[in-house]
């Protein structure tokens, strides 16, 4: 475990394709976790759901030989975002841990963040966030409700990284691995998904990112993403 | 009023966009984005006390653990329990949206009385004199064996189920076997002569070789299923296993095996027995295992060497004779390996004959009860519940016809029979425990009208389902966030595991625990049922039961994964491996771990696992169906081609992440179905590119799917993952979609087939279901 101190962490996370198998946990909990309200199926079929973390479906070659890969796809986090230089007010930052931040309360909507991103990970609020009948009651009072007009997008569960350092100051140590997972990265049934700090040579991301196997979504566009995934099959 | 900097910008905006495009603006508003009803959230207040609950599960039967989450006594999260076997703190989508489940609209919020063709809201009391009235006045007339009970529950929701027919005196407890969410499959009852559901050692097995598309998708606990996969992926030393799918579509199972083969649908079993052939012809079989613990064999190796040669099951399968010996071969020399799709199940012969096929192909190798192959997980060691008094009426009522035959082993094809009138008696009051029959038996016109018959017709359920909303009576449970239950199920190397599910919050509406209410219709019918429950509560009934666990001494409470080894060290040396002073000591480790487990499998314990007549694995069965004279003959007549003019063949699939749903449909888990198929929302029908060129029809198109039982409307997916001459459906969640939220995949597919009985276990072809498609 690294003793770095607070902030100089580089969050990354690394997705194990040969050990998920798509069944969409991380997406639910995702959901779950930061109160994005659920779309009606008109708003889903234009296109206007909101889904910070999604599964994409990629097929490949032609039957009888076809492929179908399931990729589970978060904000890549990058180093370097593109998303970030055309945000004309500012609304849109890296931490010093790393994670791209949206700040919704200077968000004026013009959406350029969710048109750079080539991944297109950024989700405008097409709709006052409402949810049916009961169902806010089981609201997260952790993260705030999103306002219709901005842009929103994964944040790596940043609010669990602040209760995790507060603990973690509170009882004068560094944060320990695995004290901080996002939620998918918790619910994941496979553990697929491996989430820790990606300057600690020893933990798990890191191991993993130095894979044969892993890889990078896009990677020659140069946004040097912080999520890897790790391909199928042998090695 | 303070104009903020964002309004301002906002206000530019919109003022030159007003000016640049007013033409275009007009009608351009963004359509309603939620169901009339919605309403904007309020977070609990900040600093709200925050307290977490140990449960498991109940979304679906899996059986995980979980930790919910409450503050200011609101559920606003649900976590997986990481001390529980089965999903090691993970969880699936249906779990994670159980969030909802409490909180949703469509809950029956009290119990409902049909008066005037319309359900209306009864009192608790009105409701029960209604029921108890008409079962006490059938007992008097002596007619308690036309009260069926069609129980949906496992553990000891369904030993009272029991007890209340066996004391009020009815044999017609339907819903064993078959219907069962963990099914004991036919296949293995027939070999096995076991009642048992089978565990499938994936995490030990070197090869896998799977058919239908159960295995990931349909898996009766998904995230065991999938813990299991990625285990014998990348969780062992010994390498990455090879997985092998059989199946007429890419599903998401095959996409996720090494090798997919495209198999014409309806000859799995052909195809199996080809592989039983070629293992056979060049000696590869298990003969320790044959030898010691076969039966019958000699007969079925006859059969199989004359009939399945491979040049005969690539023309009837559609795949290459060259793969058929290879993977023959394959099987053979991976030891162990392991045939996945024995539970196939349905209606007739011939589902049961490939499901006999499949596991023949275990048992040909050996990998039937041995490590990596087929186990069968022992039973949580309960107490058994006192025997309920017996009397004279209630002996002749058990002793009447049973509607699933004297061994049990109908499933709802026998109810569906019996209810259009070829049983030997009216059904006059069925009772929906923890089940929806409507829904099993298809969900379809024909399930509709045979569940219309019985004149009482009593649902259970916390949702309007499909029964529920056809019923006369519905008394609505719990949700399983409400209430005390046990859970007891098996991880997949076959040690049996009892989850405990408390209370997270209390009923929100005006429901009682369906056992108990059963309880107090027995306690109110005249006779013996009333003296058959002496407890006030379930909870009560739970700590009866589990003292036999407690004094079995055996396994462990749930704890971390570092400690099963432990737990089994001291278990194979005869000691106990945990210790408690007391009964209540007990009893609180189980309520804040969340259950207990036994880490250890016998395999010697030879009597339990084969209790066939001769006592050894009998492949007779399988032969007889092969037999000429049996009919049915290779389980090969789905390729015969269908009725004129439906010139594709119907394949439907479970659905990844909505399998064994059995709450209403959550809006987020409806949100994630289909995205594999970059479909949502709405029911879709998948065909390859040339049939949908020879229909000139393109992906998007809105298309009619007809069967000779009706027709359904869907969109057309074009995917080159499907057979051509196949057209190929989800099966939807468990459960109709109630009103507030009654959007999406309505009716299912299963129902426009018309299909007897919905397939729990597997989804893949079911003989006889051909259909047609046009624009619509």
């Amino acid at each position: 475990m690294s003793e770095r101190a607070k902030g100089s962490q580089r969050w990354g996370m690394v997705v194990d394709l040969d050990r998920c198998t798509g069944c969409q946990a991380c997406v639910t909990a995702c959901q779950v976790e930061n109160n994005i309200p659920p779309p009606s199926p008109e708003a889903a079929a234009r296109g206007r759901a909101i889904r910070w973390m999604d599964l994409v479906p990629y097929q490949e070659g032609e039957y009888p030989h076809l492929k179908l890969r399931l990729v589970p796809r978060p904000c890549m986090q990058c180093d370097n975002p593109p998303c970030i230089k055309v945000c004309p007010v500012g609304a849109t930052t890296k931490g010093e841990d790393g994670i791209v931040a949206q700040i919704y309360a200077r968000c004026i909507g013009c959406r350029y963040c969710t048109t750079a991103c080539p991944y297109t990970l950024r989700y405008f609020n097409w709709y006052e966030p409402r949810w049916p009948g009961d169902l806010g009651q089981a609201l997260n009072p952790d993260v705030s409700i999103r306002p219709k007009g901005v842009v929103e997008k994964c944040t790596f569960c940043h609010h669990r990284l602040q209760k995790a350092r507060d603990r973690a100051a509170a009882e004068g140590r560094p944060i320990l691995e695995g004290e901080y997972l996002p939620a998918c990265a918790e619910a994941c049934p496979t553990r697929a998904i491996a989430f820790g700090d990606l300057d600690d040579p020893g933990s798990e991301v890191a191991r993993e990112a130095r894979s044969p196997r892993a890889f990078r979504l896009l990677e020659d566009l140069g946004t040097e993403p912080k999520v890897y995934y790790l391909r199928e099959g042998e090695a | 009023m303070t104009l903020g900097r964002r309004d301002f910008v906002k206000g530019m905006q919109a003022a030159a966009m007003a000016t640049a495009c007013a033409p275009l603006l007009a009608g351009c508003r963004p359509p309603g984005s939620a169901p009339p009803d919605a309403r904007p959230g309020v977070l609990p207040p900040r600093g709200a006390p925050e307290s977490w609950v140990v449960s498991t599960c109940g979304a679906c039967p899996g059986g995980c653990g979980i930790r919910a989450r409450l503050v200011a006594g609101r559920l606003v999260g649900i976590s997986g329990n990481p001390l529980h076997p089965i999903n090691r703190g993970g969880l699936c989508s249906l779990g994670l949206a159980g969030v909802h489940a409490a909180y949703h609209p469509d809950r029956v919020r009290g119990p409902l009385l049909r008066s005037a063709g319309e359900l209306r809201s009864a009192s608790w009391e009105e409701a029960l004199a209604l029921v108890a009235g008409r079962l006490r006045d059938l007992r008097q007339r002596g007619l308690s064996h036309t009260v069926a009970l069609v129980d949906g529950t496992r553990g000891l929701s369904r030993q009272v189920a029991g007890q209340f027919l066996a004391a009020y005196g009815s044999p017609n407890h339907l819903g064993g076997r078959s219907w069962n969410d963990i099914q004991a499959t036919p296949a293995v009852s027939a070999m096995q002569g076991v009642d048992a559901a089978s565990a499938y050692d994936l995490e030990n097995a070197r090869f896998i070789m799977a058919f239908g598309s159960g295995w990931l998708e349909g898996a009766w606990s998904p995230v065991g299923a999938a813990r299991a996969y990625a285990l014998a992926r990348r969780g062992r030393k010994s390498g990455r296993v090879q997985v092998v799918h059989v199946e007429s579509r890419l599903s998401v199972s095959a996409a996720h095996a090494d090798e997919w083969i495209p198999i014409q649908p309806g000859t799995e079993a052909v195809f199996a027995l080809g592989l039983v052939h070629m293992v056979l012809r060049e000696g590869l079989e298990n003969r320790d295992f044959i030898d010691q613990w076969g039966h019958g064999f000699e007969w079925l190796r006859a059969l199989v060497l004359r009939d399945y040669h491979p040049d005969a099951v690539s023309e009837r399968t559609g795949v290459p004779v060259a793969t058929v010996v290879r993977l023959a071969r394959r099987f053979a020399s991976s030891r162990p390996a392991v045939a996945v799709g024995d539970d196939w199940n349905g209606p007739g012969a011939q589902p049961l004959q490939t499901g006999m096929a499949i596991h023949a192909l275990n048992a040909v190798v050996g990998a039937v009860n041995a490590r990596g192959g087929v186990l069968t997980p022992p039973p949580v060691p309960f107490d058994a519940l006192p025997t309920p008094p017996s009397d004279e009426r209630g002996a002749r009522g058990r002793g009447a016809p049973a509607i699933e035959g004297e061994r049990g082993r109908g499933g709802p094809a026998a109810l569906q029979a019996w209810l259009e009138g070829q049983g030997s008696y009216p059904v006059n009051v069925l009772l929906a425990f923890g089940s929806d029959p409507v829904s099993l038996l298809g969900g379809g016109q024909r399930a509709r009208a045979a569940l219309r018959k019985p004149p009482l017709l009593v649902s259970f359920s916390s949702f309007l389902d499909d029964t529920a909303r056809q019923a006369d009576v519905v008394l609505p449970d719990h949700v399983y966030l409400e209430r005390w239950q046990d859970d007891p199920t098996f991880t997949s190397r076959g040690f049996p595991v009892l989850g405990l599910r408390q209370p997270v919050l209390p009923p929100r509406h005006d429901t009682r625990h369906a056992a108990e209410v059963l309880a107090e219709l027995g306690r109110r019918s005249d006779g013996p049922a009333g003296e058959a429950f002496p407890w006030r509560d379930f909870r009560e009934v739970m700590r009866l039961a589990v003292r036999g666990i407690h004094r079995s001494g055996r396994g462990a409470l749930f704890d971390v994964p570092e400690a099963e080894a432990w737990v089994e060290t001291m278990e194979r040396n005869g000691w106990r491996a945990s210790r408690f002073d007391s009964f209540e000591e007990f009893w609180t480790g189980l309520v804040s771990r969340g259950g207990w487990w036994d880490p250890v499998y016998d395999f010697g314990e030879r009597g339990r696992v084969l209790r066939t007549p001769s006592g050894r694995f009998d492949f007779g069965p399988l032969a007889r169906s092969l037999e000429p004279s049996a009919g049915a003959e290779g389980g090969g007549s789905g390729a015969a081609g269908g009725p004129a003019g439906y010139p594709l063949q119907l394949h439907l699939y479970p659905l990844l992440a909505a399998f064994g749903d059995r709450q209403g449909p959550l809006p987020l888990v409806q949100d994630v179905l289909g995205r594999e198929m970059e479909q949502s929302w709405e029911l879709w029908v998948e065909l390859s590119p040339p049939d949908a060129r020879a229909l000139r029809l393109g992906d998007g198109a809105r298309v009619i799917v007809e069967s000779d039982q009706g027709g359904v409307e869907a969109r057309l997916k074009v995917y080159p993952g499907v057979r051509p001459g196949v057209a190929a459906m989800p099966m939807g969640p468990g459960g109709a979609p109630g009103r507030a939220l009654r959007r999406a995949l309505p009716e299912q597919a299963a129902a426009l087939a018309g299909l007897a009985v919905r397939l729990p276990g597997a989804g893949s072809a079911l003989p006889g279901t051909w259909v047609r498609i046009r624009e619509a």
